[in-house]
């Protein structure tokens, strides 16, 4: 390190080039830009299982493809979109960004990084290719429950595998970013002076390692159940099916928070800069951030009300499901806050930011909805779940994503993107994406179950209007691709600070920045912290 | 706190603290997990 102060120019020079600069790459952004590429072509193959999802429903009865097969395409595209799309995508900016951010070289730990990266190819590769299996692809939805899973043929142990892989690579990723969170900020980059997806990529670090491990185990043991006759889940062994739901479910709430935060930082970096304000209640937000993920931990049964417990269990996940709504609250109020009175101007990152703060709230609210524990009961395995979890996923997770993609974009490539192209792609994505997933609300409330390739005739009009929604969604997409390569190949050149409002310690650097992001480390005061 | 710096000495504090970090959070992930099972299995 000290050659590379000491010789800061000559030494960026001496990485290797061609392949053997990704496969061996320790750098962050290298890194940064692998992790992006992979969420990007998961995205596509997330996607065209999505496509056939919403082909084979857009009209009643059966026509496309065999109900095996479409419930290993419902399967998949959560798994791939879940562990494939959001967690690495929401991993890839936090390479390329927190150093940046903090004012360090890179990673504390790059020769992890390039291993966290790495492993995921093998265990998608392994995950996808379970579809040319015997028994084709793993179709018990992607919450494994047994019995059902118990009965995958010879994809079951490929999947688990896979998510052991996907887990390690997680661990050790959330690793990395808190080592180098704790120890290699600036000097006078205090805590409370970190950007907010530091604070949240920080949260959500630590909810990875104290949740992955579980669902580890809790696969684990499907494994054993299957293959090594144990009975932890098998009835008939004097095992128990809801034991799996509980522990499911202890790692799966934490993890939607998993994909959420960050996300959440990324429009906290995004609303400031449009609106040309510092962020407003900084602090409230850490704090919003830390309860939130706090109280995640303790509301896992309300997504499995229906199965039956103790009334005392049902009324304790209720309130506590109910109280995530106070923090939460105090996010959305923050932002409309920040723009309240700002001069705001609308490129593409604040119109996906600003739809972010309106989509997210409408899956936050149909979230309390099914918090309610007598509601749940009709509305649990309906499609009002699948509306649901797609506005707080997609039109919150993704677009978060989307929309800080063409924040930094400019910055990562030292062009501009096409704006104009950029608001298309917004408004076609915006508008299609309610089209697709509003109408779900109704067909939910209306009875429709979720993961089935047929229906009863009264949910055909919704469903068409849906499927035709998800199809320009889908094709939308192809613009997103279209225009970021275009930006990586050229484009006008963009300047050090890019945004006019933007502020911190990644907008100090050049575009694009040097291959060590700051070699010494900047002075970080008051005036040169967050937004 | 500590960024690189020219100080030889310093980089190496830096790096030993890294992986005392990566050490414990490590050993807290797999203790989760092989609590976790062990507990049920036991
Ligand atoms: C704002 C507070 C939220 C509340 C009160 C809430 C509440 C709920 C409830 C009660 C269910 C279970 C419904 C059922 O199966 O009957 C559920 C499902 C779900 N939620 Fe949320 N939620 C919230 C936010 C989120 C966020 C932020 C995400 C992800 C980013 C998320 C993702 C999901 C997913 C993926 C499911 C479905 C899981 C499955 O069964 O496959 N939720 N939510
Ligand atoms: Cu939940």
């Amino acid at each position: 390190m000290s050659d590379a102060v000491m010789h800061g120019h000559e030494h960026h020079d001496h990485h290797p080039t061609g392949w053997k600069r990704w496969l061996f790459t320790t750098n962050h952004k290298d890194i940064g830009t692998l992790y992006l590429t992979l969420a990007l072509v998961m995205f596509f193959v997330g996607g065209a299982m999505a496509m056939v999802i919403r082909l084979e429903l857009m009209h009643p009865g059966l026509q496309y493809v065999d109900p095996q097969f479409f419930n290993s395409m419902a399967t998949l595209h959560a798994l791939v979109m879940i562990f494939g799309v959001v967690m690495p995508g929401t991993v890839g900016f936090a390479n390329w960004l927190i150093p940046m951010m903090i004012g360090a070289p890179d990673m504390a730990l790059p020769r992890l990084n390039n291993w966290s990266f790495w492993i995921l190819p093998f265990a998608f590769s392994l995950l996808l290719l379970t579809l040319f299996l015997p028994g084709g692809g793993p179709a018990g939805g992607w919450t494994l429950y047994p019995p059902l899973m118990l009965q995958t043929g010879a994809a079951m142990p490929f999947v688990i595998f896979a998510i052991h892989f996907m887990g390690a690579s997680s661990i050790m990723g959330s690793i990395n970013i808190i080592a180098t969170i704790f120890n290699m900020r600036a000097p006078g980059m205090t805590f409370m002076r970190l950007p907010l997806f530091v604070w949240t990529w920080l949260i959500t670090s630590f909810l990875l390692i104290a949740t992955i491990p579980v669902l580890a185990g809790a696969v684990t043991m499907l494994l054993t159940d299957k293959y090594f006759g144990t009975s932890f889940f098998n009835a008939a062994g004097g095992g128990d099916p809801v034991l799996f739901q509980h522990v499911f479910w202890f790692f799966g709430h934490p993890e939607v928070y998993i994909l959420i935060l960050p996300s959440f930082g990324i429009v906290s970096q995004i609303l400031p800069t449009f609106s040309r304000k510092p962020l407003f209640g900084y602090e409230s937000m850490v704090y919003a951030t830390a309860s939130i993920a706090f109280l995640s931990f303790f509301v896992w049964a309300h997504h499995k009300f229906t199965v039956g417990m103790p009334l005392a269990g049902e009324l304790f996940f209720m309130y506590a499901t109910m109280s995530i709504a106070v923090p939460t609250g105090v996010k959305v109020f923050n932002w409309i806050a920040t723009m309240w009175r700002g001069s705001l101007t609308f490129e593409t990152p604040m119109l996906f930011a600003i739809a972010f703060v309106v989509l997210f709230t409408i899956g936050g609210f149909s979230g309390l909805m099914l918090g309610i524990t007598p509601a749940d009961f009709q509305y649990h395995d309906t499609y009002f779940v699948v509306a649901h979890f797609h506005y707080v996923l997609v039109t919150g997770a993704v677009f978060g994503m989307l929309g800080g993609v063409y924040y930094w974009l400019p910055k990562w490539t030292g062009h501009m993107y096409d704006e104009t192209l950029g608001k298309w792609h917004f408004w076609l994505s915006a508008i299609s994406v309610n089209v697709l997933f509003f109408p779900q609300h109704f067909l939910g409330l209306a009875g429709m179950p979720r993961r089935i390739p047929d229906y009863a005739l009264q949910f055909a009009e919704w469903n068409f209007i849906s499927s035709i929604g998800g199809f320009v969604f889908g094709l939308s997409q192809l613009l997103f691709l279209y225009i970021i390569v275009k930006c990586i190949r050229a484009g006008a050149k963009a300047s050090d600070q890019v945004w006019d409002g933007a502020h911190g310690l990644e907008w100090t650097l050049p575009s694009p920045p040097p291959y060590h992001s700051f070699v010494s480390p900047p002075m970080v005061t008051d005036a040169t912290a967050h937004s | 706190m500590a960024g690189p710096g020219d100080d030889p000495a310093a980089n190496s504090r830096l790096a030993a603290r890294n992986l005392r970090t990566a050490l414990v959070l490590g050993a807290v992930a797999l203790g989760i997990y092989v609590l976790f099972v062990l507990g049920y299995a036991l």
